[in-house]
């Protein structure tokens, strides 16, 4: 009943006509970055951070996770009708929704991705409405070890499920973290790793790693890559309106694309990724007729698409109610918040609540505009498609110079934009994964400042971390989740050597 | 890795990322080094400023000798994971060059100017040479920026012929 109060309150702040505005700001934009190739929300959120340093918290935040919702709802276009994923999660939207494409029922895929994203979205919105004041309560209790802890297992998790290999994953944080160290030490004052530049003394800008390594090294690889550059898009055929046999096997899939996502994105186990390859197996495994499956089934079209965006509502719960990023534009939420001086963490649903809650209003009103937006207007959006390569790289690239050098007004930056643009043109070419960078870029700083903490209550003794039983229970899940598949692995190789 | 993926796509080192653990562990020494310079209190004996860093450079350096190791032996595929086509060296190095020289004169010919100039040469190495056009689509388009963001929202961005006229 407490969270029921809490979220009319909530509703209170969102329907105000200035944050409506915000909120249609955000989905019209996500929707659009989504659906173009080469943005996504966390480089759109990063580029809109200097901009936006001036406006109320609360109408920033709300249009970011319009942002945020929406690219979920605009990527399934894309992967859709292009065949590309425009985001990460669409992955496996690409390879049915496409086929579905190619055979005319283009219309039904994106109809059945829309309305499952709508479902699912308000399900999962539904969820954090009601599991974030719980998790409060478990975040009440926990001190510096515990949040070390918790970190550390988000770098393994992190890590070990983003990308195809778990050593170049770990090397893709531990470029994070390295890069996180660069600038003043928050305890002591004193300036490391800064090569007598001044420059560096406050860091290196997470914006800056952000767009650098999205924006600029996406463009170079790109256009390093004759073969990406040349696309085939597919009008949208069919009618709309699912039949009656489509939302008969749609229904389903829906839910339980839901209930698999939120789960997953709450986990410290980051990101869409692996909820709707799960929904996909799913699927495929409870179908009727499994042999459709890579032929254009439209149940794999709306299970990944459910669980995709009730994954990205999972997301926000660690987020606010422990600081905790699982995923890469999570990880620019987070910097958004130290931008305007916040803590996300349990005293922020005290301290305030308004935006809060009238954050989580925000996301069920989005929604719902996102539904308006995407399923009769799916149509129109397509046109951005129709956007040449040169002008929207150039464009890209435009505004992340613009972006780069207003952080703090100083070409220096625009220097490190092109440098860490080689770096993720590096990692792209030789297949290491970019987010856990950017998570153990703004995580690192954090987990350093906890065990700091810890080990001076504890006077140095080490043991804290392993005596603390919720602290113990944490690192054991972070050492079974690294150690564990490569014991497993063995086992099988083993076995199989044996027979 | 099975004997299967061993006799596979690489049984020969992989250069590239030959190099690329080079540079990892380099780093990490370089880390080291750095980090013994970071001054520490007395009070801070056990766990100061330089316990962190001492970790990620020791992380920094095992990661890339595996790397190395892995890469000597040729068991991480060397293909590009978007296909094997012949890399487009030139337009790369068009779009680089473009942002590292807007980096150089940003300050001297104004941000519209040196926009522009990066949208020009952006464009050109995604293929499109029409270049009156598009140097007309870079100025306007970072002219109504300027004036967007520096009014609208007031940030600072260099200023140069083209800014102020309106």
């Amino acid at each position: 009943m407490e969270a029921f109060n809490s979220l009319l309150g909530g509703f209170a702040v969102a329907i105000t006509p200035a944050n409506l505005m915000w909120s249609m700001i955000g989905v019209t934009l996500g929707t659009a970055v989504g659906i173009l190739p080469g943005i996504g929300p966390a480089l759109t959120i990063a580029l809109l951070l200097p901009v936006t340093l001036h406006l109320d918290p609360t109408a920033a935040f709300i249009m970011f996770a319009g942002i945020y919702y929406g690219a979920m709802y605009g990527s399934s276009t894309t992967s859709i009708l292009l065949n590309t994923p425009g985001e990460s999660g669409s992955i496996i939207t690409a390879v049915e929704g496409h086929m579905m494409a190619r055979q005319g029922r283009g219309a039904a895929a994106l109809a059945t991705a829309a309305i499952g994203s709508f479902v699912a979205g308000t399900l999962g919105t539904l969820a954090v409405t009601f599991v974030a004041p719980l998790m409060v309560k478990v975040a009440l209790t926990f001190g510096p070890a515990e949040y070390f802890s918790l970190m550390v297992l988000a770098f393994v998790t992190v890590t070990a499920v983003l990308g195809s290999s778990r050593l170049r994953g770990i090397t893709s944080l531990f470029a994070g973290l390295a890069i996180g160290l660069i600038g003043i030490d928050s305890l002591t004052g004193q300036g490391r790793f800064t090569l007598g530049i001044p420059n560096l003394l406050d860091g290196i800008d997470i914006v800056l790693v952000a767009v650098g390594l999205f924006a600029v090294g996406e463009a170079l690889y790109i256009v390093s890559r004759p073969e990406l550059r040349k696309a085939e898009i597919l009008p949208v055929k069919g009618s709309v309106w699912m039949s009656r046999e489509e939302w008969r096997r749609s229904w389903k899939p829906w839910l339980r694309g839901s209930v698999l996502g939120f789960p997953l994105g709450a986990l410290p186990a980051g990101g869409t990724e692996i909820p709707t390859f799960l929904s996909y197996l799913l699927e495929k495994r409870l179908a009727k007729k499994p042999e459709e499956f890579g032929k254009g089934a439209i149940e794999g079209v709306a299970g990944p698409e459910a669980a995709n965006n009730s994954a990205v509502a999972g997301v926000l719960v660690p987020l606010l109610t422990l600081g905790l990023p699982t995923s890469a534009t999570a990880a620019i939420l987070l910097a958004a918040f130290q931008q305007y001086g916040l803590r996300p963490g349990p005293l922020l649903f005290t301290s305030n609540s308004a935006l809060v809650w009238g954050l989580i209003a925000s996301l069920y009103i989005g929604n719902l505009m996102l539904l308006v937006l995407n399923l009769p207007l799916a149509g129109l959006w397509v046109r951005l498609l129709a956007i040449p390569q040169p002008y929207l790289f150039g464009g890209i690239l435009l505004f992340s110079s613009l972006g780069a050098y207003s952080l703090n007004g100083s070409a220096f930056d625009l220097i490190l934009l092109w440098v860490i643009g080689l770096i993720g043109y590096l990692m792209r070419r030789f297949d290491f994964p970019v987010a856990p960078c950017v998570i153990g870029l703004i995580l690192g700083p954090l987990a350093e400042e906890q065990m700091r903490r810890a080990l001076s209550i504890s006077q140095g003794d080490a043991s804290v971390f392993f005596t603390h039983p919720l602290s113990a229970t944490l690192l054991a899940i972070a050492a079974i989740a690294l150690i564990g598949p490569m014991i497993w692995r063995l086992r099988r190789r083993r076995a199989a050597a044996a027979s | 890795m099975t004997e299967a993926s061993r006799a596979g796509p690489g049984t020969h080192p992989s250069w590239g990322r030959l190099i690329l653990s080079a540079g990892l562990v380099g780093l990490g020494l370089f880390y080291v080094v750095e980090a013994l310079a970071i001054r520490v209190l007395p009070t801070y004996s056990r766990v100061g400023p330089r316990f962190f860093p001492y970790m990620v450079a020791a992380g920094l350096i095992g990661l890339g000798a595996v790397l190395a190791w892995r890469a000597w032996r040729g068991l991480d595929s060397d293909a590009d994971p978007a296909g094997d086509a012949p890399m487009d060296r030139r337009n790369m190095a068009i779009v680089l060059g473009g942002l590292v020289l807007q980096s150089l004169v940003i300050e001297h010919i104004g941000f519209v100017l040196a926009a522009a100039l990066t949208f020009v040469t952006t464009a050109a190495g995604f293929g499109s040479r029409r270049w009156l056009l598009n140097a007309a689509v870079g100025v306007v388009l970072a002219l109504v920026s300027y004036e967007g963001f520096t009014r609208g929202l007031g940030l600072s961005l260099p200023a140069g012929p083209f800014e102020g006229l309106f």
